[in-house]
């Protein structure tokens, strides 16, 4: 809380598409501290170390790994960071189930910068109240 | 015994398919409109509803939905709609909603999703009911000191008869925590627990609000307006600082303890009432009445049964404990870890007197951890006052011997104090802004890396 540098929040961001992560970080960079991690692997570490304020995390991770597993992972911790879900093919039923399982919100990937930075702000806000 | 649904959905074909679809293995109760579906929910032990979102107007079903919750929070909605979109999808599922489908999904599915909602139900009740232990908690009497074991054994007690019971002690001793502890133990528990404090409310307001008065008793009284007494029914009024309280009241209490009656204010109507009643007060009332400011009367109907709260000075074999309580307190509240205490710390809280006692405490408790950035709260992130009474009477006791030794001394000591003033100060800037040291920068007029000095320098940072 009381530390000399000025408060960035920082954004991890869980996806094997380097295009897409390339496109936002871009976007967001002025903002927030961006990490990057394509699969799962290190997950809980990145997140100890890091201290991430928000996870942005495709539901679709490589062939065989599903975003979804993230959240029993999640599990492990004390103190998770929020989760914001976003597929390039969202569909309600992943919508429900990434929700139930406790995504705050859920994103398609085609949301512009300006959805984006006002849905990360509204988590940001609920996170701090 | 078949589960109970209930189907709101003003499409009476709709209703009719999910009734023949699912009435073999479940009680389907079903709602055509909204005060139907109210009615159904007030008075039915439901287990799942099911909500069309386009009931009544456009979307009206994602209002409803937060009704349904504030009537019964445990009790999942499945929200359904003729195409389910993606949009009303998060929107449905940020507002509680338990899923969300479309009206084409297939009765197994359908099954299986009930089956899922009944489960969660179940979860939510037991999360629910685990959630009241705690709060049932919140009145514990902590400590293992002979002193508390003492307390605890005087309320158990008391606490089942319907005696007065006068409770003593110094400030910030816990005496409301004792007296509603003797409330939740009694066969009152669920009855109400009314506080009432007598040094709260202004001398010519008192009676009224303690007995409430009829309409048309003074200018303004339009309404009848219960008091305390009334509200207190046949559960626990409480009067803390009894020692406060008006002469003229004290005559009226002691008819309330005596007679067990009253009037309102402006009322010729004589009320019984059947409150048990407790009282609380932090001076000595054989003072007060030595003083004639108690009525003896009322003070010997009132002592029969005392309880004394020890000051925390002399339960200090409590003090880890009470500690480490309101340490995983702080830590719920502020949703962070579980601090610590270092050790030397921890040996400060054990040589300081708390004159404030568990109050005290429990502040100093609440504000380091607040303070401390690192899981391990160590002792410059105390109050000085806790800290400074110990150590800095040794070189206040020393007596210098030349002047040269005075003056540095005396320096010395002019350091330490304007020290600890800056220090006080900016530990209560610090809370009032959480942490936050651009906001206390701005607030006081300096800069941020000022602040940050100043705060380095107080040990702070």
């Amino acid at each position: 809380m009381i530390s000399g540098v000025v408060q960035e929040d920082t954004i991890l961001i869980i996806d094997d598409d380097d295009v897409y992560v390339e496109d936002i970080a871009i976007m967001l960079r002025n903002k927030y501290r961006i990490i990057h991690i394509k699969s799962l692997d290190r997950v809980c570490e990145t997140i100890i170390t890091d201290k991430p304020s928000i996870i942005l995390s495709d539901m679709f991770l490589g062939d065989d790994e599903t975003g979804m597993e993230l959240f029993s992972m999640l599990e492990k911790l004390d103190h998770a960071p929020p989760v914001v879900m976003m597929s390039d093919r969202p569909s309600v039923k992943v919508i429900v189930e990434a929700m139930n399982r406790g995504a705050v919100t859920f994103m398609p990937k085609s949301a512009g910068v300006d959805e984006l930075t006002s849905i990360l702000e509204q988590v940001l806000e609920d996170r701090k109240s | 015994m078949k589960a109970t649904l209930l189907i709101i959905d003003d499409d009476p074909g709709f209703r009719e398919d999910l009734t023949l679809l699912l009435g073999s293995s479940y009680d389907c109760l079903v709602a055509a409109d909204w005060a139907r579906a109210e009615a159904i929910l007030e008075s039915e032990a439901l287990e799942v509803v099911l909500l069309d979102l386009l009931f009544g107007d456009m979307a009206k079903g994602i209002d409803y939905l937060e009704t349904i919750h504030k009537l019964d929070p445990a009790l999942p909605v499945i929200l359904i709609t003729e195409h389910a979109s993606v949009d009303t999808a998060v929107e449905a599922m940020k507002r509680g909603a338990f899923s969300y489908i479309s009206k084409s999904t297939s009765p197994d599915e359908l099954t299986i999703l009930i089956e899922k909602a009944r489960q969660e139900r179940r979860l939510r009740l037991r999360t629910r009911h685990l959630q009241e232990e705690v709060n049932q908690d919140y009145y514990r009497i902590l400590g293992e000191s002979p002193a508390t074991k003492g307390l605890r054994q005087k309320i158990a007690q008391v606490a089942q008869s319907a005696q007065t019971v006068l409770i003593t002690g110094e400030s910030g001793t816990g005496k409301e925590l004792v007296a509603r502890r003797i409330h939740q133990q009694s066969d009152r528990s669920s009855k109400p627990f009314i506080a009432f404090n007598c040094a709260a409310i202004p001398r010519d307001l008192l009676e009224n609000e303690l007995f409430g008065h009829e309409a048309g008793a003074f200018t303004g009284a339009n309404k009848r307006k219960p008091g305390k007494l009334e509200l207190a029914a046949d559960g626990v009024l409480f009067f803390d600082e009894i020692g406060e309280l008006a002469s003229d009241a004290q005559g009226k209490l002691l008819r309330v303890l005596e007679e067990r009656e009253y009037e309102r204010v402006g009322g010729v109507k004589t009320l019984q009432t059947e409150a048990r009643i407790l009282a609380a007060t932090n001076i000595d009332l054989h003072d007060a009445m030595r003083d004639g400011r108690f009525r003896e009367d009322l003070f010997y109907r009132l002592e029969m049964f005392t309880i004394h709260v020890p000051p925390l000075r002399e339960r200090k074999g409590d003090i880890t404990l009470l500690v480490d309580h309101f340490l995983v307190r702080a830590a719920h509240e502020m949703k962070t870890p579980v601090k610590h205490f270092s050790k030397e710390a921890l040996d400060a809280f054990h040589t300081y007197d708390w004159p404030g006692n568990i109050r005290e405490l429990r502040n100093a408790v609440l504000s380091a951890a607040l303070i401390a950035t690192e899981e391990e709260i160590g002792i410059r992130h105390l109050n000085p006052r806790l800290v400074t009474k110990g150590s800095a009477s040794g070189s206040a006791d020393r007596v210098p011997a030349t002047w040269a030794e005075m003056d540095t001394m005396r320096q010395e000591a002019a350091d330490a104090a304007s020290r600890e003033v800056e220090t006080r100060f900016l530990r209560e800037l610090l809370i009032r802004h959480s942490g936050n040291i651009s906001k206390a920068a701005e607030q006081i007029g300096i800069h941020r890396s000022n602040l940050h000095r100043m705060l380095k320098r107080c040990g702070l940072d």
